[in-house]
């Protein structure tokens, strides 16, 4: 428990890193509404009344003359994913540094930047041991309902996410092998031997995918007439969230510090 | 009745069992989407019902039946050998001669023959498959082959009836085969024919066949065609998308099977022996056009009564808990079509969901008998979340439940005319829709939900004829429809139950369901043609109906002829379209004019803008087009800047309609504001805002939020 309490007080004491990134986040979004809404705008012409009563008739009578507005969507929110895994990765060492300790704005930023080339090349690594859990589980669970094989792949999904952010810990804060996989691989044996950090990160994961179906069901509930900050608070929630399972992993280096190189 | 309880205890084991095996689920947080089959109560299959003993229910609750449509009786004797999948049978007929002259050749149909050989009529079609459905390479080809066929004569005094070989021989398309009788029978005499024959049924993807031990054996013996009033024969090749077409009559038929197969047919059970490992069941079907059976081990049986009427639903046992639903479906179904369209006669149903492997024989009718297809439901804690539909096995049993009606009883050319078999069907289903779930105003109940926002019956109907383009138009015999156009279904189905439900919104649901019901009752038990509905109902609706009234008090009229002529026999589409609104100065006298002396004078300036204008300044002009072909009368919604909606009826003749209010100011039209026009597939450009307007929601913003939505869940939702 101390874990995560620790973790949350090294959110809250960086209230600025939590707000910062949720704006960030709030600004794509919004750049990428505001892109959709002009796209349809123009297609549409003068005909843009959606009629409440009738909103999924409404969008398919739309989209089966202009179905270019269903690709414009997707990749809308695949190019909003990239973003999301690229910037994640980039920022990853600066929130890593801000959450281990407060730090002054050059010690912060030029810790955060020696360290990104270790953090790209343990996350890569990182990559082929994702694919190997993901193998094994969905090949030890393949002969089970589809529900229990899917649910299977989803929990080693998140325990992944726990031992990237593990490894990303170890090379940011506790001087591990910089290049080596054997840092990507300690990551993962930390995380999986360890139910006291694995297990409140990945209820942190489930809770983010949680917000995430509800911010989409909020959005095709209230499709045309709801307000846009309820999704709007719940992404400062899922920031939050992020931030508080990166937080528990760096109190638990913190308290008992990973092998250094 | 013993075996329908041994069956019942067998299913509380699996239903247990299955129960057990889902705590594993449950335990992983995930139980709440596993729907039906996890940790829920046994299913309530009722309690097996005694077999009633007539065919027909009792003449005060079945409605008339007119005596001379009474035109072939049959006695059947079938042996199924489940080895072979072969029926050695042997057929009584008795036909009469209803027409107006001698008849010395009758024309029978073997449609199992459609699945002898690459080249028939129907595979030459269907290539091999039907719906979704494939040959099986290993057991592809159905046959039917007849031994003899001999006439029946006078008994002579042994006690035998004098028999008299006949010729008979297949046509070049063998699902059509001719019997030449040795002398003519006599307008009103009959005949009498007894023919032997041998049916191999294909593994089942077409409506008949088997699979493992399940089979469904329909169209299986040879059926004479239908004798039309002028004295021609009615008898065509078996294709892809034609059904079928006979006279009304009685059934006796005696099966032989194996004694450990759970049999369900069309009619009543009469007889059941137990032979070693043989069962004799002599089932009596009466007023019917055709006999199925069904065989199975693994069938669970559903019970529930209504009305008087035996429902007995016959599901694999792994789908028991699915028995309760399509039960619930046949009640309300009955309620609503026999409110409807009159009473049904028969005094049993039975409901058949074909085993996993024998899906092709879902979803097709037989009289008293239809199989349906497996229920699809949505998980409980999605629906908890506002997903849902109404479009599986439900809509399934309801629409082959419809078919008792069109065309079990109101038996029309399913070859000549399929529309009015699977069009007024459709039709009918979404009534029972209506009825069973509401509301029966310009919305009509929903039969998709997806987040709490619903996909109603009219939506669908617009939808699905939007994506078929002007293929082909409805009224076409059914070997006119090619599977390379893939039309059909869309057309006949869909489209017909459109123009229906048009009808019904522009005349009037009362007096349109009053005029349907006149149809159902004249014709029942009678084989009535595409006129035959059209002439009943302009008898009931009037051939021109009055819709309203233009403003010099003209009547506005829709010509029922001319709406049939359109929507039956071409493909033109509704389609109208909100041109533009103008809101410009009001006419004035600005200008130069003369005066009583001849001089010129005034030559005020014109007034520069109308959006400076006070409204009674403004002339508010709104333009109209209609882009389809097909011309209806439609009404015109305006809103005014002073808060007040006026409607127009337009009559839809000429391409623009232009509408001007002198001295006020147009906010917004709406082209046919309740949707009445269902035929109408696009309907977004109806809609249309003047400028520097706001309606209350747009697309653009909607479409907007949901990728803002949609980014923020990635970005923000999945966080760092
Ligand atoms: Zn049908």
């Amino acid at each position: 428990m101390s874990r995560v309490l620790g973790g949350l007080f090294r959110v809250l004491r960086a209230p600025g890193l939590w707000l910062g990134l949720w704006l960030g986040v709030t600004a794509v979004a919004g750049l990428v509404g505001i892109h959709m809404r002009a796209v349809v705008a123009a297609t549409l012409g003068p005909f843009t009344a959606l009629d409440l009563d009738h909103v999924l008739f409404n969008t398919f009578d739309v989209v089966r003359d202009h179905p270019a507005l269903v690709s414009e969507l997707i990749v809308s929110v695949v190019g909003s994913a990239t973003l999301g895994a690229l910037v994640w990765t980039l920022l990853a060492p600066l929130l890593i540094a801000r959450l281990a300790q407060p730090r002054s704005w050059s010690e912060l930023g030029g810790r955060a930047f020696s360290r990104l080339p270790t953090v790209l090349v343990q996350s890569l690594w990182h990559l082929p041991l994702r694919l190997l859990l993901l193998l094994v589980v969905g090949l030890s669970t393949r002969t089970l309902p589809p529900l229990v094989t899917w649910s299977a792949l989803g929990l080693a999904w998140l325990v992944a996410g726990v031992a990237l952010d593990a490894t990303r810990v170890a090379v940011v804060e506790h001087d591990a092998a910089p290049w080596h996989i054997r840092s990507a691989w300690r990551g993962l044996v930390r995380a999986v031997r360890r139910p006291g950090l694995l297990g409140p990160c990945v209820l942190l994961g489930i809770g983010q995918l949680a917000l995430t179906a509800t911010i989409l069901w909020l959005a095709l509930a209230g499709f045309g007439h709801a307000s846009p900050w309820p999704a709007r608070l719940l992404a400062l929630l899922g920031v939050g969230l992020g931030l508080w399972r990166i937080a528990i992993i760096v109190q638990d280096a913190a308290d008992d510090p990973p092998a250094a190189a | 009745m013993l075996r329908a309880r041994s069956h019942v205890a067998a299913l509380g084991v699996g239903v247990a069992e299955r129960a057990r095996r889902c705590t594993l689920g449950a335990a992983l947080l995930v139980g709440g989407a596993t729907g039906l089959a996890c940790g829920e109560a046994p299913p309530d299959l009722g309690t097996p019902l005694p077999e009633p003993t007539q065919a027909l229910r009792p003449p005060d609750q079945r409605g008339p039946i007119p005596e001379a449509s009474r035109i072939v009786d049959y006695e059947l004797e079938a042996r199924y050998d489940e080895t072979e999948h072969r029926i050695d049978g042997r057929t009584r007929i008795t036909w009469r001669n209803h027409g107006p002259a001698p008849v010395d050749r009758i024309p029978f149909h073997l449609y199992m023959n459609g699945f002898r050989a690459q080249d028939t009529a129907w595979m030459q079609q269907g290539r091999g498959s039907h719906r979704s459905y494939g040959q099986d390479p290993e057991a592809p080809w159905g046959y039917i082959d007849i031994a003899s066929v001999e006439r029946l004569g006078s008994l002579g005094s042994d006690g035998n009836a004098a028999r008299t070989e006949l010729r008979h021989a297949e046509r070049s398309e063998p699902s059509l085969m001719d019997v030449w009788l040795d002398a003519p029978v006599a307008p009103g005499a009959e005949v009498q024919l007894e023919l032997v024959f041998t049916t191999h049924l294909p593994k089942v993807f077409a409506r008949t066949g088997y699979s493992g031990r399940f089979v469904l054996a329909g169209q299986w013996f040879p059926k004479p065609g239908v004798l039309m009033p002028d004295g021609s024969w009615s008898a065509h090749p078996f294709t892809v998308y034609s059904e079928f077409f006979a006279d009304f009559g009685q059934y006796e038929v005696q099966l032989d099977l194996p004694a450990d197969l759970v049999v369900g047919a069309s009619g009543i059970l009469v007889s059941r022996e137990e032979d070693g490992d043989r069962q004799r069941l002599r089932y009596r079907a009466e007023m019917v056009h055709d006999f199925a059976w069904t065989a199975g081990t693994d069938l669970v049986e559903a019970w529930a009564e209504h009305d008087g009427i035996r429902i007995r639903a016959l599901v694999p046992e792994a789908r028991a808990a699915d028995a309760p639903v399509h039960l619930q479906a046949q009640r309300a179904t009955l309620d609503s079509m026999q409110a409807r369209f009159g009473p049904y006669p028969w005094s049993t149903i039975t409901i058949v969901d074909p085993p996993p492997g024998a899906s092709g024989a879902g979803g097709m009718e037989y009289p008293t008998f239809y199989t349906t297809t497996q229920l699809r439901p949505i998980p409980s804690v999605l629906r908890r979340l506002g997903f849902d539909h109404r479009v599986g096995g439900e809509f399934t049993t309801v629409h082959e439940f419809g078919h008792q009606y069109f065309q079990g009883l109101l038996a029309s050319n399913e070859f000549d005319q399929p529309w009015l078999d699977e069009g007024l069907n459709t039709f009918s289903n979404f009534l029972v829709y209506i009825d069973e779930y509401g509301p029966d105003d310009a919305d009509g109940p929903w039969l998709l939900q997806v987040a709490g926002n619903p996909l109603t019956v009219y939506d669908g109907l617009r939808l699905d004829n939007g994506g078929i383009g002007p293929s082909q138009p409805i009224d076409l015999p059914a070997d006119r429809f090619s599977p390379l156009v893939n039309a059909y279904d869309s057309v006949t189905y869909r489209k017909t139950a459109a123009i229906m439900m048009t009808l019904r919104r522009l005349a009037g649901a009362e007096p349109f369901d009053r005029a349907m019901r006149t149809y159902a009752d004249r014709f029942r038990f009678r084989h009535p043609t595409g006129a035959d509905l059209e002439a009943t109902l302009a008898e009931e609706l009037g051939d021109r109906i009055v819709l309203g009234r233009t403003a010099d008090g003209r009547p506005i009229e829709l010509s029922l002829a001319d709406y049939f002529e359109q929507a039956l026999r071409t493909t033109r589409a509704v389609d109208f379209r909100a041109h533009d609104i103008v809101n410009r100065p009001r006419l004035g006298d600005a200008g130069w004019h003369r005066d009583e002396h001849g001089e010129l004078v005034g030559g005020d300036p014109p007034e520069p803008r109308s959006a400076d204008l006070p409204d009674d300044e403004v002339e508010g002009v709104v333009v109209v087009h209609r882009r389809g072909e097909f011309v209806v009368p439609v009404e015109i919604e305006v809103q005014l800047s002073d808060g007040t909606r006026e409607r127009v009826l337009w009559d839809g003749t000429g391409r623009y309609r232009v509408l001007t209010w002198p001295g006020r100011r147009v906010r917004a039209v709406s082209i046919d504001p309740e949707g009445r026009l269902v035929l109408e597939t696009r309907r977004y450009d109806n809609t249309r805002w003047a400028e520097g307007e706001h309606p209350r929601a747009t697309m653009p913003d909607a479409m907007g939020q949901l990728a803002e939505a949609s980014s923020l869940a990635v970005l923000g939702g999945l966080g760092p």
